[in-house]
């Protein structure tokens, strides 16, 4: 943290605001899965992780997914976004970002390739919402607790893809290497 | 590296044949009528809360949190 620029500072509180709006932005078509499927969510949320995972894929310090989370949930808070968990919502955030950051940490030390990595931490950032989510508000039980963790891990699992995808292509962004080469060219 | 994507790939099949296995199931075993249903409060999850599938849990779970309304189904 200490060593960290102002640039990517900025990609952190970016990636912050479009966790937090895409959840909302992306509503509408995940309802339309968890309608059919009629549990309570899952999808949306997996979504917006994405976004945290990209974050701290391509900025490696400990704490990022945390700092993240808390960061969302002030945001929320602020501007009235708490949805059906209300004052704790708080917990909903950073719980995800907390397993975010063990996650990739204990990934950092084996050799995981950035699939592996990115998909793994959404998998089990999004279970650990939705399981949060359960035991604050829905409390549910049996299969359709198992349903409902089913979709968020399969979200998880695709929107995993999707950020190791995203990561990729911002990597050179961020550390400045496609600006130097193309100096060179 | 080829091994993980595989891995990866095979986690998702299951988790979708899951995902199919138990909603096939939950939707064979909802109730068909009867019960006083009471929601849990929170908007944007009407959607769930009145589905004949989750009435029960949600029943259960309303009445807990002393929900905003009530209806018979």
């Amino acid at each position: 943290m200490k060593g960290s620029r102002l640039r990517d500072l900025i990609f952190l509180a970016l990636c912050c605001d479009l966790g937090l709006f895409s959840k909302r932005l992306i509503a509408p078509a995940a309802n339309l899965i968890t309608d059919h499927l009629r549990i309570p969510g899952g999808i949306g949320t997996s979504f917006s992780l994405m976004f945290l995972i990209v974050a701290a894929e391509l900025l490696p310090f400990f704490g990022c997914g945390t700092l993240m989370g808390f960061v969302q949930s002030m945001l929320a808070y602020s501007i009235g976004m708490v949805g059906s968990m209300g004052a704790l919502a708080p917990i909903g955030y950073i719980v995800p970002g907390l397993v975010i950051d063990v996650v990739f940490f204990i990934s950092r030390k084996g050799k995981f390739s950035l699939e592996t990595r990115t998909v793994s931490a959404n998998i089990l950032a999004a279970v650990s919402a939705a399981l949060t989510a359960n035991v604050i508000v829905f409390h549910l039980r049996g299969p359709i607790l198992l349903l409902y963790a089913c979709v968020s891990m399969c979200s998880g699992a695709l929107f995993g893809l999707l950020a190791a995808a995203l990561a990729k292509r911002l990597k050179p962004l961020l550390r400045g290497d496609s600006l130097k080469e193309s100096g060179r060219k | 590296m080829k091994k993980q994507k595989k891995i990866i790939i095979g986690i998702i099949v299951v988790l979708l044949t899951a995902i199919g296995i138990l909603a096939a199931g939950i939707r064979r075993n909802a109730p068909k009528d009867g019960g006083l249903v009471v929601l849990s409060g929170g908007k944007g999850k009407e959607h769930c809360l009145g589905k004949a599938s989750v009435r029960r849990v949600f029943r259960r779970a309303g009445e807990r949190q002393g929900g905003d309304e009530a209806f018979r189904i």
